[in-house]
């Protein structure tokens, strides 16, 4: 019997050829975007870890000082408490005006030293002359390559399992290096230790203890908003090309009504063709989602690079370049293509389930019916966006952000075919003529084949305003922000403290103000801290970007009697202008003012740079910030060069530095641009299938204009102008929901994922050509079917009245 | 003459002189006039129809309709002859179900610039539509349906109508009032009837007949 | 002269197998490193802190000791110094390294643990006002400077004790007044015992808790070339009799001939270096230990003394598999002489 079934069930495809294409390219463009993202996020998180096993502390947990550094001494108590623990001291080291990230460790205690000791052999070092001067760096191939140009004082052994852009050294180095003789940054807990000893909280209660699993990656904590992110975009895609698809699904079926009937009547039972359905969409499934993954991995692959910059901009994290296939990411997006398949065909297929043998093919609903349906719909769209802000307003975190923007762009989908439909009936009501006050009803009565489409590309379309808001008030910001926060004219950094020395001296005899730049890296509550030292000068007064301060800010911190902080930093830990820091222990400064710092993951604070001296014996200080004329820019330069030994690349001038800022804020959001514009191409996609599926069902609506006199050329114009007519409709809903999505992106989303509060800008230009762009895939997406229609033979349109249908 | 068909051969892809659907069929209709063309199954009615109401291209003969010979216009010209000049009424209604009854009803007229409010007032109520006017046709029963099509029809005043079937989805009685209805308003308002049919009652209520066997008048 | 330590120079965790010319490497050249010289007698309580200028050190105390059911048991600690170079410095540049080895063995149980530090950061090292040994939580400290009464600690994942150690005769210079020739060619090392520890305390081992008494044996011995370049490794062997004397030796194996020296100490503490090849030891019996044929029995004799003993090791699996690995353990002696004692065997691989 199946023998018999099957083959009539399966003809339908051979006669409808390009529907079939339309179910496999939806099914594959959702499988191929969610797959893509889900590649792109599980190389990223493998890459993380394996940055994290790299360093041997994945598996270990961290005991971290809630400010500053851990003195030796400590360290030597906790030791002879009993405790095995391996010492770590991080920091930056500048060669060659190139910074590198150090961690220093104790080369007999660390987890890893086994792996760092057949490397050195294998670079035929003699044994443990690592731990003499003048040390020796390990670091992976690509970071070993450019410590060999930065420096040659230090031997570098090249070591793959290392993570990139970090070099290891043994703490006679590192400490060396960071001139941090008798602190540590933190220490790893080894995992064997005897039994019998006193609990470390009791040892050390100025110690925090972090589990193996939460210590294992700072990395993996900062970029989870991003990946939440990616992930958003990645299910939005997937969620539009489900919707391309539930529409051919439905068709296809009931294209097969009559012959379903046909079959059934010939005693073949409804429960065996409804299985053979199934089979059917699961072999189609397994197609489209086996090209969906070839298309997701390919795609991952072109995205990489993006991703890449993205992390690299935003967090200083970093990805291996090249993309692994895993078998868990086929299985999953197989898995999420078959389930996807049948989420969109479940209705169709259950309906089918349902159908009575005898029963006329259901009418579709039209006109008065479909308002019933807007009508619900728009109610649960109400009711999800009312959920959303409840979320939103209880729970301030990342999570509720997302969820609040998912309710919000859900609900306003879920409303899109009541305004559309009442913003026809308007139109229709304005009309003059009989050909357009036809079109304007037409195109309502097709709404309901339409909106699925239609709610893709709102989505698309608001996502893009949003995204587009954010970050092009974002950079609005960030270049002012820039403007203000880099208000010296030149940047130098001398090669040692004496000739920072020297150079200052000659600079004040020249009557150039220099203004140190000094800092120094400690931690608070286990999250890395730089502490600037400034001098007071009238440009930090006129120029800082201040958010909050206490009255006589500048005095109080150039006093040294209080310090400031950034935004991150403020938002993180709730401190405001009035409450107490402790930088290092013992060293407690009230907080006097908060200052945005965009672009950087980590907390600031500036204090005054004598304040800092004294607590930070030996601060290098090589750093300068020089005031210029403008015009005196490039002599001033070029004297320091005369008569100064230092690199071209150590003097920078503001134009450059912003030029460069400029380039990394760029690239970070590459990554965003690309997924939207997927995202706008999905959903034109999504039309164009739509109108494709529509477009049997046109003709009886069609045939009789024909027939009445209006050229089949008119009625291919009248398509298009359908599809623009919608397109724009739904364009200018987008608008306000895109304007609240940046709100929340910018208000909600950023303070939670970075730590900084946006001002929102409006570029009114950017939706204009996004308009256009709107219209553009309205016009692409009506362009075949127009066309079709155009060329149709009049047999065609015939056939509509003959009499045996 | 309103229509004059002369010696039309019709031919569709795949089919030779011998089994062309019309072959060498002619006729001719006057104004106030009405023909029923009945013949069996695949004799060809529907198609001279079609030809007769400048939907489809014939290979060779002639049709004339007031006048203008259809094998001289282009899809434009032949479009704009539909607008004015003929109307068409089909077994399935084809009506707009996105417009509401009055709306369909002058959708023709008003594509061809012709709408005359008074007569469309009086066609409604000659066809008991002024009731259903804001009703949707999905709203309607067969009967109504048809009855709005045939006010569609003739609210352009056409020189021709084109009927094919018009009563077929009806039952006897509901038919033979929408054909009266229909007879009356053709008589009334001048216009050419050619229609198409199997029913050989309606046939006898028409002025003439012509039989098609095998694509030719018997 | 327990010297396994040798490789501390070179090995620890980079220990990369044994250099051609001698276990571990001990027997180059002493570069920079203060050479032990004869002339130079020790002086305390000064000789029982570091001396870093020498390349290596050690503070290595045995005990055979007896439960309250009659069992023998055997503990180890040993505190190892090596310099990566001469001298000292502040913090994490120090060039000095620590390890520390500790065992506890019974007639069917060998277990042992390893501790390593860095120098300069406070983690191990020793200090003689009042003296104290450490590295991590293990300790071997007085409450003065002299070494006659200690405490000694250690721990590992099984097992860990608590000992006490009262000196019952005086320290013993061995070799020439401290100072012990190693080979034919002049090799030597300052050298210096405390054989004569009354000990008790506490094991901790994973049946429970042990009371113990007994004899301990601490040997100070520093130095920069201990090994002759043909040397390969040694038997050493520390014996206490019943009679109350004691006896050192020690047979350093080398391709050129093996070198053999010790000391007799009679009951009343007084020492008497052995003139070379006055002391001979002969293995009776092999065992395999850990992959390796090792003699865990053996005949020692010093005829001019009237010693013809058998030395048995209690448990012949005395594996110490450290960094760098060895045999150490308890034995006991029978024949002109009983006894019991400890046996070092190194350089068996």
């Amino acid at each position: 019997m199946i023998s018999a079934a099957l083959p009539a069930i399966l003809s339908h495809w051979r006669r409808h050829p390009l529907q079939l294409a339309t179910l496999i390219a939806g099914l594959a463009l959702a499988a191929g975007l969610w797959s893509a993202v889900q590649a792109i996020n599980a190389e990223a998180r493998a890459s993380y870890s394996r940055a994290a096993e790299q360093l041997g502390t994945a598996g270990l947990a961290r005991l971290v000082p809630e400010s500053g550094s851990i003195p030796i001494a400590r360290y030597a108590e906790l030791r002879r408490s009993g405790w095995k623990l391996a010492p770590v001291l991080e920091g930056v080291v500048r060669f060659d005006r190139q910074s590198f990230d150090i961690m220093g460790v104790d080369l007999l205690q660390h987890p890893n030293a086994p792996d760092l000791a057949k490397a050195a052999e294998a670079d035929s070092a003699a044994p443990l002359e690592a731990l003499r001067p003048p040390g020796r760096i390990f670091a992976h191939p690509e970071t070993a390559a450019l410590f060999f140009k930065a420096q040659q004082v230090h031997p570098v052994t090249p070591l793959e399992a290392l993570p990139r852009g970090l070099g290891m050294a043994d703490l006679s180095l590192a400490s060396h290096l960071l001139r941090q003789p008798d602190s540590l940054s933190y220490l790893l807990v080894l995992p064997e230790q005897p039994p019998g000893l006193d609990p470390l909280a009791e040892l050390a209660p100025e110690l925090t203890f972090i589990p193996a699993r939460a210590a294992a990656s700072d990395t993996a904590r900062l970029t989870d908003s991003f990946h939440l992110n990616l992930t958003a975009f990645g299910l939005l895609s997937f969620a539009v090309g489900l919707f391309i698809v539930q529409g051919t699904i439905a068709l296809s079926l009931e294209q097969r009504r009559g012959m379903i009937r046909t079959l059934r009547s010939l005693g073949v039972p409804m429960r065996l063709l409804t299985g053979l359905f199934i089979a059917e969409l699961a072999a189609i499934a397994l197609v489209a989602g086996i090209a969906g993954l070839v298309c997701g991995y390919l795609l991952a692959a072109a995205l990489l690079p993006g991703v890449n910059a993205t992390l690299a901009g935003l967090y200083g994290a970093s990805v291996d370049g090249s993309l692994s296939l895993r078998p868990g990411w086929v299985f999953s997006g197989l898995a999420m293509t078959l389930g996807g398949a049948f989420l969109a065909g479940a209705r169709s297929l259950f309906a089918l389930w349902r159908m009575p043998i005898l029963a006329a093919p259901a009418t579709r609903a039209r006109g008065q019916q479909a308002s019933r349906s807007h009508v619900v719909s728009a109610f649960s769209g109400v009711a999800t966006i009312i959920a959303g802000l409840v979320i939103i307003s209880i729970y301030q975190n990342l999570i509720a952000g997302f969820a609040f923007l998912g309710a919000l762009m859900l609900g306003a989908a879920l409303l899109l075919p009541l305004l559309i439909s009442a913003g026809l009936s308007l139109g229709a009501k304005m009309a003059k003529g009989a050909l357009t006050e036809w079109l304007w009803a037409d195109t309502r009565a097709q709404l309901p084949g339409m909106s699925l489409a239609l709610m893709a590309l709102l989505l698309a379309l608001a996502a893009n305003v949003g995204v587009g808001t954010m970050v092009s008030s974002f950079r609005l910001t960030f270049t002012g922000w820039l403007d203000q926060r880099l208000f010296a004219e030149v940047y130098v950094t001398a090669a040692s403290d004496a000739q920072g020395a020297e150079l200052a001296q000659w600079l004040e005899t020249q009557g150039v103000t220099a203004l140190s730049r000094s800092y120094h890296d400690t931690r608070f509550k286990s999250a890395p801290l730089r502490v600037y030292g400034f001098e007071d000068d009238s440009a930090y007064r006129s120029n800082w970007p201040l958010l909050d301060a206490l009255p006589d800010v500048w005095d109080k911190t150039a006093r040294g009697d209080s310090v400031l902080i950034n935004e991150q930093l403020a938002r993180r830990h709730g401190l405001v202008p009035g409450k107490i820091l402790e930088l290092e222990p013992g060293w407690r400064l009230p907080i006097a003012g908060v200052y945005s710092d965009y672009g950087n993951p980590n907390g600031q604070a500036m204090v005054a740079l004598q304040a800092l001296q004294k607590h930070v014996p030996g601060l290098p200080n090589r750093s300068f910030g020089l005031r210029a004329a403008p015009q005196e820019v490039s002599t001033l330069i070029t004297l320091i060069r005369q008569r100064f030994d230092i690199p071209r690349e150590n003097i920078t001038d503001q134009a450059t530095v912003k030029a460069r800022s400029l380039e990394v804020f760029d690239r970070t959001f590459v990554i965003t641009a690309a997924l939207n514009l997927l995202t706008l191409g999905v959903a034109g996609f999504a039309l164009l299938t739509s109108l494709l599926t529509l477009w049997s069902q046109r003709l009886p609506q069609l045939a009789p204009v024909w027939a009445m006199g209006v050229t089949r050329r008119q009625l291919a114009a009248a398509e298009v102008l359908r599809s623009l007519l919608l397109a724009a409709g739904t364009a200018v809903l987008a608008l306000p929901l895109g304007l609240v999505l940046a709100w929340v992106l910018l208000s909600v989303i950023n303070v939670a994922a970075f730590g900084w509060k946006l001002p929102m800008y409006l570029f009114p230009l950017d939706w204009l050509r996004l308009f256009v762009l709107a219209l553009l895939a309205a016009v692409t997406a009506a362009a075949l079917p127009a066309w079709r229609l155009s060329r149709i033979d009049p047999a065609d349109l015939l056939k509509v009245f003959a009499n045996e249908r | 003459m309103v229509l004059t068909i002369r010696n039309v051969t019709k031919r569709f892809p795949g089919q030779t002189e011998e089994t062309a659907v019309l072959r060498g069929v002619s006729l001719d209709l006057d104004r106030g006039r009405s023909l029923a063309l009945t013949g069996e199954s695949g004799s060809g009615k529907s198609t001279l129809l079609h030809l007769a109401g400048a939907l489809d291209h014939f290979e060779s003969g002639e049709i004339t309709i007031g006048g203008t010979r259809l094998s001289e216009l282009g899809d434009t010209q032949r479009a704009a002859l539909r607008r004015r000049d003929v109307s068409l009424v089909f077994q399935q209604f084809n009506l707009i179900p996105s417009l509401d009854v009055s709306k369909n009803i002058v959708l023709h007229a008003r594509l061809g610039g012709r709408l005359d409010e008074g007569w469309v007032t009086r066609l409604s109520e000659r066809l008991g539509l002024a009731g259903l006017l804001d009703r949707y046709p999905e709203q309607l029963s067969g009967g109504q349906q048809q009855r709005v099509a045939i006010a569609r029809a003739l609210a352009v005043r056409p020189k021709l109508l084109l009927a094919d079937e018009p009563t077929g989805n009806l039952d006897e009685t509901a038919s033979a009032a929408v054909m009266e209805l229909m007879l009356e308003l053709v008589r009334e308002s001048g216009t050419a009837l050619f229609l198409v049919t199997h029913s050989e009652a309606i046939a006898r209520m028409l002025d003439q007949r012509l039989h098609l066997r095998h694509g030719k008048a018997a | 002269m327990n010297a396994k330590i040798f490789l501390v120079a070179s090995g620890l965790i980079w220990a990369t197998a044994v250099q051609p010319q001698g276990y571990a490497g001990l027997g180059t050249d002493a570069e920079g490193f203060a050479i032990p010289k004869p002339d130079t007698g020790p002086t305390f309580p000064a000789d029982h802190g570091p001396h870093p200028d020498f390349r290596i050190e050690w503070w290595y105390l045995t005990a055979n000791l007896e439960g309250a059911d009659g069992a023998d048991y055997g503990i180890q600690w040993t505190l190892f110094r090596s310099a990566l170079a001469p001298g000292e410095a502040a913090g994490w540049q120090s060039p000095q390294i620590w390890m520390a080895h500790a065992a506890v063995t019974t007639k069917d149980k060998h277990l042992f643990a390893e501790r390593i530090a860095r120098g300069g950061v406070g983690q191990a090292g020793v200090q003689t006002h009042p003296f104290s040994a450490w590295i991590d939580n293990w300790q071997m400290r007085s409450a003065d400077e002299t070494i006659e009464n200690i405490s000694l600690s250690a721990s590992g994942m099984e097992f860990s004790y608590d000992l006490n150690l009262m000196a019952d005769g005086p320290l013993v210079l061995q070799g020439n007044a401290g100072y012990s020739v190693k080979s034919a060619s002049g090799q030597a090392s300052h050298y210096y015992s405390q054989p004569h520890y009354m000990v008790s305390g506490t094991l901790s081992l994973p049946d429970g808790p042990v009371d113990v008494t007994g004899h301990g044996w601490l040997d100070r011995e520093w130095s920069s070339q201990p090994l002759a370049e043909d040397q390969s490794g040694w038997d050493w062997f520390s014996l206490s009799f019943d009679s109350g004397e004691k006896l050192m030796g020690f047979v350093l194996r080398g391709a050129r001939g093996d070198f053999t020296s010790g000391t007799w100490i009679s009951a009343d503490g007084t020492a008497e270096p052995l003139e070379p090849g006055a002391f001979q030891a002969q293995p009776l019996g092999i065992r395999d230990v850990q992959g390796r044929e090792m003699p865990t029995h053996w005949h020692a004799s010093v005829p001019d003394k009237g010693v013809s003993v058998e030395v048995l090791a209690l448990n012949p699996q005395s594996w110490m598999g450290t960094s760098f690995s060895y045999w150490e353990g308890p034995v006991t002696v029978t024949g002109s002489h009983s006894g019991k004692g400890y046996l070092e065997m190194t350089g068996y691989e």
